[in-house]
Formats: C-alpha cells, sequence, structure tokens
C-alpha cells in the first residue's frame, strides 16, 4: 500500500451518528422556529386538503397517489437539493477543509451531511404521515402496505441524498451540483421501466405494494426469474447504490484530491452493477422479450465508461505516483494504485462484461419468435468498446493532460457517433434494412451491440456481426499499443521534473 | 514538535514545494515568509494533511501524519488564508461545533468556549448569528476556533490580514503567550515588520525552495553581516569614542552628534560588558543596543540571491 492511501476512518454506527458535530450543527442551523414553522404550516395545509378530498370523493386512490407526489417533492427534490446546496456551499467556501482537519472520521463527517442537511424536510415529512396513513386506509390499503412503501420512501430519499453528497463534493461548483442531483432523480424516474434503474425509485414498491400484481408491469416482482416481495427487490438495488456512494463520498470527505473510489471499488461495483442487471433480465423479458439483455448490455457500457472515467489518473497523479514510488525505492506503481494506470480495472471490466453478456444467453434461454440474439458477440464488442475508451481515456491523459476531454471527444465521436450516424442517414434513404447500413453502423460499438442483439439469422446481418467483432476488436487493440507508449513515455517524463 | 523531511509537492506540472526539511521545537513562533507562490500556503496545507504529498515525511509531535492523520491533527490548530466561517450559526455554536470536533468532552465545551471568547474579546459576541459579524471580529473568531482544542502545534496562514489594530494587537499578544506556553508556532505571513517583533525563528522560501532557515537573529546576521549596535549619550562623548576605539569587537564607528553607531561582532554577554565599561568609564549614556534586525531587508537580500 502507498502511503498516502487515503484512509476514511473507521467507527461504530452509534459512534458516528450519536453527538455527531456536523449534525448537530444542521440540527441547530436547519430547524430555527423562525423557518421551519411557515413550510409546517403551509405542508400541514397541503396535506389536509388533498386528505379531504381523498375522504370524501370515491377517488381515494388518486389522493393516495397526491400524497406520496408531495412526500417525493419534499424528500427526493427539496431534501437532495438541500445536501447539495449544504456540501457545495462548504466545498466552496472552504469550511470542509475545517472538518477535514479535526479528528473526527471522513464517514461520521459526510453522515452528518447525509442525515442533518436534509432534517427540515424529514421533519416536513413527519407532520404528512398522519394523513398519508389516514389516505391508506379510506382507500382499503393495509397498514402494512402503507409501511412499507412510506419506509421505501425515507431509504429512496437517502439514495438521492447519496448522490447529492457525493456531486456536492466532487463538482466545482455547487449550482452543478444541485441541478444535476435534480436531473439524476428525474432521470431515474424515466428510465422506471427498465427494472435495475425503476428499483432505484419509489415506483416499483408502490406499484407493487398499492397497485397490486399487474402481468403486464411486472416491476420489482423478479429476480432470477423468482418472485419476490416488491420492497425486498427495491432494497436489493437501493442499498448496495446506497453504499456505494456512501464510500465514495466518505472517500471524497477525506481528502479533496481523493478518487471517489480505490480501483478495487470500481471493479466490485462493476461486478454488483453486472449481477443486478443479470438477475433483472428476466423481468425485462417478460415485458418485451429482449429487453433485459438490451439493458444489460448498454447498462454495463454506460456503468464501465463512467467508472472507469471515475478511477483513471490524469497526468499529474501518474507523475506523482511514479516519483513517490521511485523515493521509496519501487520499480513501478502497484497495480490497483490510485495513481496507476487503469489497465487491471478496464481488464476487469472487459471480462465481467463479457461474462455477463454470455450469462444472459446460458441462463435465459432464447425464447420463440425473438430466436437469433447474438449474446455473447455482444459480450465480445461491449468489452471491447469498455476497454477502448477506458485505454483511450488513460492514453489522452497522459499525452494531452488538461487539454485531452476535447481530443477524447472527437475520437469518441469519430469511432463511436459518426458511423451510427451515417448508418442512420444510409438507412433512411434506403428506407428500410439495408446491408450497407449495417455495414456501417457495426462500425460503430454503439450500435454494434444493437446489432448482436438484433433477431434474425440473414447473411447481411451475419456479416454485420462480424464487422462489429472485428472493428471493436481492432479499436481495442490500438488503444492497448498507444496506451502502453504513453504509460512509459508519461514514466520516463516524470522522472526528468 | 514539528519535523519536516524531504517535502515535495507537486500540482500536475509544477513542483510546488521541492525538498523542504524544516524542525520547529516547542516554545518556537516561526515566521515562514516569501513572495507569492513560494509554497507556503502549499507547505502550511500539507502539515495538515489536506494536500497529499508527492513524498516526504511529516512528524507532528511525534506521530507519522501519513499513518496516524486523526491522532496526528488532534493538537494542530489550523488557519487558512481567507478562512470561512458558518454563517447560519451563532458564535457560540460555532465554536461548539469545533470543540465537539475536537473531542472535547461535553461538560467542558461552555467552559473551554467562554475563555476562547475572552480571549479574542467576543464575549459580547457569543450569541450573534456570524454572518453579522464584522471582516476583523470574524478573523478573531477563527482565532478562537483554532485555539479551542488548546493545539500544542498552530500554524497561521496569514492571520493579521483583515485585522484592525486592535486586532493586530490582541493578536501579537496571544502569539507571545503561545510561545510563553511552549507551543509550536508556525506563521506564515507577508507583514515582515510585525513577524520580527514575536518570531524566534524564520525561514525565506521562494519558488518551493528553503532558502534560509534558523532563528531571526543568526539569519539576520548571516544575511546582512553584523548587526549594527548604537549608543546615544548624554555626557562623555569624548571618553566614549575613546573606549570604543579601543575595544577589540568594535569596528566601523561612525560618529553623529551624541549618537555613535558601530559594528559590534562579539555576543550579548560581550555587548552587555562593553555597556558597564562605558559607564564605568564616566559615560552618562541614554540608550544603547543593537539595531533591530529588519526581516523585510533581510527578505530582499535573499530574495535578491544575495546569499551564499
Amino acid at each position: 500500500m502507498m502511503p498516502a492511501q487515503t484512509a476514511v476512518g473507521q467507527g461504530s454506527i452509534r459512534g458516528l451518528l450519536v453527538g455527531n458535530p456536523v449534525l448537530v450543527k444542521h440540527l441547530r442551523s436547519r430547524l430555527r422556529p423562525q423557518h421551519v414553522l411557515p413550510l409546517v404550516a403551509v405542508v400541514v395545509a397541503l396535506s389536509i386538503c388533498i386528505a379531504w378530498v381523498g375522504v370524501t370523493s370515491d377517488e381515494n386512490g388518486s389522493a393516495v397517489a397526491m400524497m406520496f407526489v408531495l412526500q417525493g417533492l419534499i424528500l427526493f427534490l427539496v431534501g437532495a437539493a438541500a445536501v447539495a446546496t449544504s456540501v457545495g456551499t462548504a466545498r466552496e467556501t472552504g469550511m470542509l477543509d475545517f472538518h477535514r482537519i479535526s479528528p473526527q472520521p471522513a464517514t461520521a463527517v459526510a453522515l452528518g451531511f447525509l442525515l442533518g442537511a436534509p432534517v427540515r424536510e424529514y421533519i416536513l415529512f413527519a407532520c404528512t404521515l398522519p394523513f398519508s396513513l389516514l389516505l391508506a386506509l379510506a382507500a382499503r390499503y393495509s397498514a402494512l402496505a402503507w409501511l412499507a412503501v412510506t419506509f421505501d420512501l425515507v431509504v429512496v430519499s437517502q439514495l438521492y441524498c447519496a448522490i447529492a453528497l457525493l456531486l456536492g463534493l466532487a463538482l466545482p461548483k455547487r449550482a452543478s451540483a444541485t441541478t444535476l442531483t435534480l436531473l439524476a432523480v428525474v432521470l431515474f424516474h424515466m428510465g422506471w421501466m427498465t427494472q435495475t434503474v425503476g428499483c432505484l425509485t419509489i415506483l416499483p414498491t408502490a406499484l407493487g405494494m398499492f397497485g397490486g400484481h399487474t402481468p403486464s408491469l411486472p416491476l420489482g416482482t423478479a429476480m432470477l426469474g423468482f418472485a419476490a416481495p416488491p420492497l425486498l427487490v427495491s432494497l436489493l438495488h437501493q442499498v448496495p447504490v446506497f453504499v456505494l456512494l456512501l464510500v465514495a463520498g466518505a472517500r471524497k470527505m477525506h481528502h479533496e484530491s481523493a478518487y471517489p473510489l480505490t480501483k478495487l471499488d470500481a471493479v466490485g461495483c462493476y461486478l454488483v452493477a453486472a449481477l443486478l442487471l443479470l438477475a433483472d433480465a428476466p423481468a425485462g423479458f417478460e415485458m418485451t422479450p429482449d429487453v433485459g439483455a438490451w439493458a444489460l448490455c448498454y447498462g454495463l457500457l454506460f456503468i464501465g465508461v463512467l467508472l472507469s472515467a471515475l478511477v483513471t489518473p490524469g497526468a499529474g497523479a501518474f507523475a506523482k505516483g511514479v516519483r513517490r514510488a521511485r523515493k521509496i525505492g519501487w520499480p513501478n506503481l502497484g497495480l490497483w494504485d490510485d495513481q496507476a494506470p487503469n489497465w487491471a480495472v478496464v481488464l476487469a471490466f472487459a471480462v465481467i462484461f463479457a461474462v455477463a453478456a454470455a450469462a444472459v444467453g446460458t441462463l435465459f434461454p432464447q425464447r420463440g419468435w425473438w430466436h437469433g440474439m447474438h449474446p455473447a458477440g455482444a459480450g465480445v464488442v461491449g468489452a471491447a468498446a469498455v476497454m477502448f475508451f477506458g485505454l483511450a481515456n488513460q492514453a489522452f491523459g497522459l499525452t494531452f493532460r488538461r487539454n485531452s476531454n476535447p481530443y477524447l471527444m472527437l475520437l469518441l465521436f469519430i469511432c463511436w457517433g459518426l458511423p451510427l450516424v451515417v448508418g442512420l442517414l444510409v438507412l433512411s434513404i434506403s428506407g428500410g434494412e439495408d446491408a450497407t447500413s449495417n455495414l456501417i453502423l457495426a462500425l460503430s460499438p454503439l450500435s454494434g451491440l444493437a446489432i448482436m442483439l438484433m433477431n434474425g439469422t440473414t447473411a447481411s446481418l451475419a456479416t454485420a456481426r462480424t464487422v462489429a467483432l472485428v472493428a471493436s476488436s481492432a479499436l481495442a487493440f490500438a488503444f492497448i499499443v498507444f496506451a502502453t507508449r504513453a504509460v512509459t513515455r508519461a514514466r520516463r517524463e516524470a522522472g526528468e521534473v | 514538535m514539528i519535523q519536516v523531511r524531504d517535502l515535495r509537492v507537486d500540482y500536475d506540472d509544477v513542483c510546488a514545494v521541492r525538498d523542504l526539511s524544516l524542525d520547529i521545537s516547542p516554545g518556537e513562533v516561526y515566521g515562514l515568509v516569501g513572495p507569492n507562490g513560494a509554497g507556503k500556503t502549499t507547505t502550511l496545507r500539507s502539515l495538515v494533511g489536506l494536500l497529499e504529498p508527492t513524498y516526504g515525511e511529516i512528524h507532528l509531535n511525534g506521530l507519522d501524519l501519513s499513518t496516524h492523520h486523526g491522532e496526528a491533527v488532534q493538537h494542530v490548530g489550523f488557519m487558512p488564508d481567507f478562512a470561512p466561517v458558518y454563517e447560519d450559526l451563532t458564535v457560540w455554536e460555532f465554536l461548539d461545533l469545533f470543540a465537539a470536533s475536537y473531542l472535547i468532552p461535553p461538560e467542558r465545551r461552555p467552559e473551554t468556549i467562554a475563555k476562547h471568547l475572552e480571549l479574542v474579546d467576543l464575549t459580547e459576541k457569543r450569541d450573534a448569528i456570524t454572518s453579522g459579524l464584522s471582516r476583523g471580529m470574524r478573523q478573531r473568531l477563527l482565532i478562537a476556533k483554532t485555539l479551542i482544542p488548546e493545539p500544542q502545534i498552530v500554524l497561521l496562514d496569514e492571520p493579521a490580514a483583515w485585522l484592525d489594530p486592535y486586532g493586530r494587537a490582541l493578536l501579537k499578544d496571544i502569539l507571545r503567550q503561545l510561545g510563553a506556553q511552549g507551543k509550536a508556532v508556525l506563521i506564515s505571513s507577508h507583514v515582515l515588520a510585525e513577524m520580527s517583533e514575536f518570531c524566534t525563528s524564520i525561514g525565506i522560501m521562494e519558488k518551493g525552495r528553503m532558502l534560509v532557515t534558523g532563528r531571526v537573529d543568526e539569519v539576520a546576521a548571516r544575511v546582512l553581516g553584523q548587526a549594527e549596535a548604537r549608543v546615544e549619550v548624554v555626557a562623555g562623548e569624548e571618553i566614549c569614542a575613546q573606549v570604543l576605539s579601543t575595544h577589540p569587537r568594535v569596528r566601523s564607528v561612525r560618529r553623529e552628534k551624541g549618537t555613535f553607531a558601530f559594528s559590534f561582532d562579539g555576543d550579548q554577554g560581550e555587548l552587555s560588558d562593553l555597556l558597564t565599561a562605558l559607564v564605568t568609564a564616566g559615560v552618562r549614556v541614554a540608550s544603547f543596543g543593537r539595531k533591530k534586525e529588519d526581516l523585510e531587508e533581510v527578505f530582499l537580500k535573499v530574495g535578491a540571491k544575495e546569499v551564499s
């Protein structure tokens, strides 16, 4: 382990919460009566209106939904925004530095912000609870169902607050953190049709508990093809993501320049994501046959790109690591060191991608009319795409330093975007399926994945699939060479400064 | 108490601090001076773990910062340049937050906070919201916050900035007290004239390197040569001129009305003996002593690379 590896601090859960100074700070500043009482009055008035509508009309179900919307607005939007603003302000002003140099463990400080910043919103949420229960009972839902949904509301709100915490710590401006947090909340709700994304919202639990089982909408009711209670399925998704965000938040809280995740953390996250997407695939299959495999491949591509970007060291960090290693007499940085090149992570991601994609085809055999899908081929294309992005990011970061992003974007546009756009244009001109357009589309891994996952066994599709395999593998190989050269050069230059 | 060995800090392509070594003992008030960009703030931030060094060892109170961060910083008070406050807390709540953060038991906190509010003369403002404080008051509040954990090591980055004359006098008094209490104080400032009043040692940095370091008088002597001594005489000018011209440690005597200026290459004891000799010879002395080291002059000479 390198000497300057960040430590996050430890302590029992009780020790982290009871008397937590940052939590107490928020209780004091956010719960001053002159700020809380007017808001309580507004929320109680709104709750009374909704409850009155629910109790006096036949539309009990709608009133219950309206109440959950109100609670969601308070917790998900206002609460998460409060965390992003509080952390972002503390970071911008430099207050976080005072916490970083105090003997408080970083986890305690992170929890102080996570639980403390939205405390006013929790008070407002608590004010709505009697009305919410009243409405649920009036609509003849069980108290247990109400309790399950209410519990999940709190869990989901903490998940969004954890996103806000991490963004507040990682982004340079607090306004960007707040905006991106709200955007993430909206995007989760827009992607609810996919079980893995849907389970990061309250919808599967709410629909499962209050809506009953709807065959056409089996969200949150199955994992690995087995039926399970919606709350359990949701928690199986929400808890790992929350833990990941908390770990990343605590690392950033400990040190401004720390990477949110270690390389091993990133591989662990990718593995968990692959397992969840794999387990959720049958739920998608039931709805539309191939959506689970599509969700798995594109989900793993997106997550792979995101995670590899998070753990790829820039030129400065890499040079720092090389100098430190030399000072203590090491010939090279450890493979999993924060400042080491991202080889190991990228390779691990590629293996996980390929195995998960192959497994989706093996575990859930293809059925009747959608025969012809090629999940194993998609695994190769996807694995090569993740490797290509990770290695290109590493190579460009070391070569072009701070100016690397525009060049990387240009490369991605040429390799990923251009064939997609041109292929779609050719397809639209030809007015339907066309061998040429398929060949062009196969050059981009984005559409190459789709070609692998499409139904059909025609000769033109088989050729396009071969092109997709060759093109994605060639790009990955080219960047293995480029990244190796960039690392060798950067290592030599680090010793010269 | 503060030991730094071969510290190097890089920002991407820029080496902000290069192979810096530093020792600050208990009771020492060490002034770190240098032009903007010299690496003073980087050094201070590295000493509390806010910046990750490329390499180098930092020991605070004998604890290695890289392996015992929590314990090492527990007895360190740090006040950065442009230090902020939580604007939605009262003065008392702000200090209570950091008293709790530094693990001061709840029953001791009211007494500790009251003591430090008195130290910086903010007792009357204990229930005021910090956003309503003047800039100088905020700076005093931050000094109180820095001293709340009763640190053995105090690191102050430009603490006199924003302080009015009253605040500066208060700060000087506090720094002298800290030195007298045996605490190690590291202070970075541009106000060199004031630093010479309370610093026992200085280090001059430029472009990330420590150019010269040591006790103020030693550094001044190295840089400027022997400090000039002066004697102001009420009566017996001729006797005084004779005594000075025959003294083995005295060089280059200049005479202007009743004042004699001369180079003296002896220590303080020998200087005291010279005064006794003058008085015994019948000279009536109005004032006597070495000229105070002019840190500004030292800094300019070092900055001009006149140190060999």
